[in-house]
């Protein structure tokens, strides 16, 4: 009974947040099979760690580590470079809407953060989400002075990205 | 392109994500940080075991082989093995089993890679001192038949060690110009270990 009240409420928060799973799938997985793959694997990992997690603090940060270890961990064993969502994943992905047109602002998304290391891909998608610079912290288990210091530099690397010619020519590996 | 349409890019993918569902499918493996080292702690608790088992074996051979030199130098060495065979084993356990994917990224991270780095280094440093292993072994061997091979054979012995030398050279060459697997994972594990160092801009997680 306790185990069912424990998953009722795991699948509550994780419908809650669910978001934060399809956004870490779609930044370290390639294709469409392995953000599904991936974005169960994080569901599955969340439910199998909800024991450690500690209820007096926020579900978010608590799932934004579970979610980034485990993409991080895919990242790894893929041994390629893994590619931000395309906007075909919706259509790849269950339960996704259909889409009736590209939009060129996931596309050039897709390609500037193609382009960072998984670790800075972590740090960018919590600088997009525009979690406050102490639960990023708490994530990344950095200082706040060390996160301010590494967007700063996020930021930077990726306007001289975005101002680069190669930015608007590379294409998109996902067919967007 | 600015950054604050890459932040519109992201809206937008935000506001499609929230169209999905996610559900836990049961029975499946969760591939996380944990399933990967569950091999490893098999493999741990079994080295750990094997080291148990030799240590013991060895340890109550060199005592009852005190008066022989022969045979009390390969015990010391077998032990002395088992007992490194041990160390490393829990040593790699408890850092197995501190890493659990509720940790903060960088601390999960530094330590996944740094087990690796370290497993490595190990797994090289017990191929070295293997190569030479088996002679203890072949000492310890014949003493079960009662026969002190040192002392009886010493030529045959030094030519087993000449052996042993051999093989650390075969396993040097190997180690170093084969591209062998091993120095594939020694690369990605330092590339890891540098990766974090560079985002974390070489301080302290």
């Amino acid at each position: 009974m306790a185990d069912e009240e424990r998953r009722r409420r795991c699948e509550a928060l994780l419908h809650e947040h669910r978001r934060i799973v399809f956004k870490v799938a779609a930044v370290y997985a390639r294709h469409a099979d392995d953000r599904q793959d991936l974005a169960q694997d994080i569901a599955l990992q969340v439910w199998r760690s909800f024991g450690s997690y500690d209820q007096a603090r926020p579900f978010a940060t608590w799932m934004y580590r579970v979610a980034l270890n485990v993409g991080l961990s895919h990242a790894r064993r893929e041994r390629e470079k893994p590619a931000l969502l395309g906007a075909d994943v919706l259509d790849a992905l269950e339960g996704g809407m259909p889409i009736a047109e590209p939009d060129e602002r996931l596309a050039q998304l897709a390609r500037a953060i193609e382009a960072l290391e998984p670790l800075e891909r972590a740090l960018a998608l919590l600088y997009l989400d525009e979690l406050p610079y102490a639960e990023i912290a708490a994530v990344l288990g950095l200082s706040e002075t060390n996160v301010g210091t590494r967007i700063a530099r996020l930021k930077q690397r990726l306007r001289r990205q975005l101002a680069s010619p190669a930015s608007t020519e590379k294409g998109v590996p996902h067919g967007t | 392109m600015e950054l604050d349409e890459l932040k519109a890019g992201w809206a937008v993918l935000d506001r499609r994500l929230s169209a999905l569902e996610v559900s836990l499918v049961a029975g499946r493996a969760v591939s996380g940080v944990r399933s990967e080292l569950r091999l490893l702690r098999w493999g741990q608790a079994t080295q750990a075991l094997l080291g148990a088992g030799l240590a013991l074996a060895a340890g109550s051979f060199w005592v009852d082989h005190r008066d022989a030199a022969g045979p009390l130098v390969a015990g010391l060495l077998l032990h002395a093995y088992g007992i490194a065979m041990i160390v490393a084993a829990a040593r790699n356990l408890v850092l197995a089993a501190r890493a659990t994917e509720s940790a903060p990224v960088l601390t999960l991270q530094t330590r996944v890679a740094e087990l690796r780095a370290w497993r490595i280094r190990e797994g090289f440093w017990f191929g070295v001192v293997g190569c030479f292993m088996w002679v203890p072994m072949l000492v310890w061997a014949f003493a079960l038949l009662g026969v002190d091979i040192v002392a009886a054979r010493p030529v045959f012995m030094g030519f087993n060690v000449l052996a042993g030398f051999v093989c650390l050279a075969v396993f040097l060459f190997l180690s170093r110009y084969m591209k062998a697997p091993e120095g594939g994972s020694v690369r990605r594990a330092s590339e890891r270990l540098e990766e974090i160092a560079r985002f974390t801009g070489g301080g302290p997680v």
